[in-house]
């Protein structure tokens, strides 16, 4: 990047460095190894000659490949991220309550409009509606309830399907939310193809949690069918969120998270090619949900090193020649794990670093946990002290005039790179595995972040990483009362609604649609018939004969196998409860 | 039958998280730290709580640990001390460890819950030292 007396300068600065240091400090500096939360090693100043090595067109201009700088030429000025806050809790109506709130309090989307972040609970995240068993003590908790149709029917009301944008954070029940939302529109008479929103689509998250999923193969193929069927009717729709946040929360670092969540988008083209997809027909619905951790400097440079790698991915690997499909759409998740139960209002503060790293690293939405995430569901109070976060960042301190303000800087750029590099060691290792849908079946990528998390925890308790209130300036507290409590009412509301609801539809149209999907399943071709949109077809076709979500879910569960799987189980579904 | 070198060898807990909750960093963490303290653990990370009963009382267990962040700790630990109470296993040494806020700790020792663990709990020799004197004394409590 430099003239080579340039570099040339510049190593001779740096030993006039290393001799102000040595006289200054004698070999108290020797002694200093710096070190970024994922591990890398830093030194303790950056000089040009860091980053001589790296091309300028790899750091480059906004809005241009490989995009290290930002996804479009101008930033925040024109297009301020989109405050995407996860809200959901209760029923359809306690989640348009919070919605009203948070519209109130300035929370908007893209260009001024309506978008919504909503989270299901547990049980909808698994396919267990809110009258069976399981459910108890789950309904509602820490998400809206969603069992029927008219669950999204209702909470979907009185907006404009078509300029209203909808993120629906639903676990396994991905396919079984959108053809809801889908039905939801056609009653209104809304057509399929204007529809705006995201799917989550994560269905390989058998890699990082601890709760029944279906098969890596199985969630490969789904997620494939809603890529190829959004392909070809939803051209507005963002189909896939490749999920980097819920592995940095279960223990991988930013380097791992830029790494598998790349793998993980290599995996999800090789699929919907396999379907028989072009990879500018579909790449451009892919977006990423990235967790920002505590260190300020490598959160930005995950943001910035990822655009870079999945735009040289998408061109050289894949032969994209679309550049709206080589740009990674990220969104930011300020990660809960950093975020402690002690003096909980520190976590405002810690909050406000990782939304600066965001903001900093180009992020395109942003959600920004509440300080009383490691308590409880944001309180009123906490979630708007949330959206404040942004708002201030956003419109007072000044980040957004300049896009890209840490580029050019010798640590930050250097930094990138390194993470680049460290991520394609790791992206390669997979590779070898066979890919991260191989590496998630065989306990490689849980075993990493098992890891990850144990050493991190050992550490804190141990005193070696600092966690101020936990191990550091300690005070005498107990655990905060003001938890956001949802009230158990809800939940026998809840259930009664899906009684109501079952005993108010043509009880043959759901066993005809459920047999009917069955029959689908059974004569699937697998990935290479995704593009045929015969599942997702009778999923809708489910939906229009009001099914509920644990209908569909147990004829998919009974297809592909439902389990918890072990560390190096391969692809074999263990059933629940079998195995820990 | 000789006294075993570490008295936590003869220790068998089936630490159990619940299917519909997803958190597992503490649930692991306290894994092998219990495990790393000598007892012998059995981990269930998607069960009900009546699957962690029989296991219990099918393995011989002498305690259940029960991880829950969902807030839902009341109910699902109540549900749990029935259940014990119905499998004829009241002397299985129970532990609740999660998101409890200070108010809830007495209701749930007040269902029979041995000890309650917050997410505060920053020292986990507490959660070891006191499954292994409670097991203990309880045995000592039958001889």
């Amino acid at each position: 990047m430099f003239e080579d007396d340039a570099i040339a300068k510049s190593r001779e600065l740096e030993q006039q460095w290393a001799r102000l240091t040595e006289q200054l400090y004698k070999d108290k500096a020797k002694s200093i190894h710096g070190e970024s939360l994922s591990g890398l090693p830093l030194k303790p100043v950056y000089l040009p000659h860091d980053v001589a090595e790296i091309p300028f067109e790899k750091i480059g201009i906004p809005g241009q490949y490989p995009f290290t700088r930002g996804s479009h030429p101008l930033q925040y000025q024109i297009t301020p991220w989109a405050m995407q806050p996860v809200l959901g809790f209760g029923l359809p109506r306690h989640t348009r309550e919070k919605m009203a709130s948070l519209v109130k309090d300035g929370m908007v989307g893209f260009f001024g409009r309506y978008a919504f972040n909503v989270v299901f609970d547990n049980p909808t995240k698994g396919g267990v509606d809110a009258d069976r068993a399981e459910a108890r003590g789950h309904v509602g908790v820490d998400g809206m309830h969603m069992a029927t149709p008219q669950d999204i029917e209702d909470l979907v009301e009185g907006y404009d399907l078509d300029k209203t944008r909808w993120v629906f954070i639903t676990g396994d029940t991905c396919l079984i939310a959108l053809a809801f939302y889908i039905v939801a529109a056609e009653k209104r008479g809304v057509a399929t193809k204007s529809l705006r929103g995201n799917s989550m689509n994560w269905l390989l998250k058998g890699c990082c949690v601890d709760n029944p999923t279906f098969p890596a193969g199985a969630a490969m193929r789904l997620q494939s069918e809603l890529i190829a069927y959004a392909a070809k009717h939803m051209p507005k729709w963002n189909t896939t969120n490749l999920l980097g946040y819920l592995m940095n929360e279960q223990g991988a670092s930013a380097v791992q998270q830029l790494a598998f969540t790349v793998a993980y988008g290599i995996d999800t083209i090789q699929s919907a090619l396999q379907a028989g997809l072009k990879v500018d027909e579909f790449a451009q619905g892919l977006g990423f949900q990235m967790g920002v951790d505590i260190d300020l400097f490598e959160g930005v440079a995950l943001l910035r090193g990822l655009r870079r790698l999945w735009a040289e991915t998408l061109k050289e690997r894949f032969g994209s020649t679309d550049p709206e499909s080589q740009f990674a759409r990220i969104h930011v998740h300020t990660c809960g794990h950093p975020l402690v139960p002690q003096q909980p209002l520190n976590n405002l503060i810690r909050g406000t670093l990782q939304t600066l790293a965001a903001a900093m690293g180009g992020a395109n939405a942003v959600h920004t946990s509440a300080y009383t995430e490691s308590i409880s569901i944001p309180t009123e109070e906490a979630s708007r002290l949330a959206l404040r976060t942004q708002q201030i960042i956003l419109e007072e301190s000044n980040v957004p005039a300049v896009s890209d303000p840490l580029g050019g800087s010798y640590y930050v750029e250097h930094l990138t790179d390194q993470m680049v590099r460290e991520a394609k060691k790791l992206i390669a290792q997979i590779d070898e595995m066979g890919g991260f849908a191989k590496a998630v079946g065989s306990g490689w990528i849980r075993t990493q972040l098992y890891r990850g998390s144990d050493q991190y925890l050992r550490e804190v308790e141990q005193g070696t990483r600092v966690k101020v209130g936990v191990n550091k300036y300690v005070i005498e507290e107990e655990l905060s009362t003001d938890v956001f409590r949802i009230d158990p009412a809800i939940e026998r509301e809840g259930a009664e609604r899906v009684r109501a609801f079952k005993a108010n539809r043509d009880t043959d149209a759901v066993a005809t649609s459920l047999a009917q999907l069955r029959a689908v399943l059974q004569a699937d071709r697998g990935l290479a018939a995704a593009a045929e949109g015969n599942i997702m077809g009778a999923i809708i076709q489910c939906a229009r004969s009001r099914c509920t979500q644990g209908e569909i879910m147990d004829v998919l569960k009974e297809q592909y196998g439902w389990g918890y799987f072990c560390d190096g189980a391969g692809s074999e579904p263990v059933r629940a409860g079998g195995c820990s | 039958m000789s006294q075993p070198a570490n008295p936590n060898e003869s220790v068998r807990v089936v630490l159990g998280k619940l299917r519909l909750d997803a958190h597992n960093r503490g649930f692991n963490y306290v894994a092998m730290q219990l495990r790393d303290a000598g007892m012998e653990v059995i981990p269930m990370k998607v069960a009900t709580t009546l699957e962690l009963v029989r296991t219990a009382v099918q393995e011989g267990a002498d305690a259940i640990g029960l991880s829950i962040l969902t807030g839902a700790h009341l109910i699902i630990a109540g549900d749990l001390m029935q259940q014990i109470k119905e499998a004829g296993r009241p002397d299985l040494t129970v532990v609740v460890g999660g998101i409890i806020p200070r108010e809830d700790v007495a209701k749930l020792e007040a269902l029979g819950v041995d000890g309650v663990f917050p997410a505060t709990t920053t020292d986990t020799k507490k959660i070891t030292s006191f499954i292994q004197e409670k097991v203990h004394s309880k045995r000592a409590g039958r001889a």
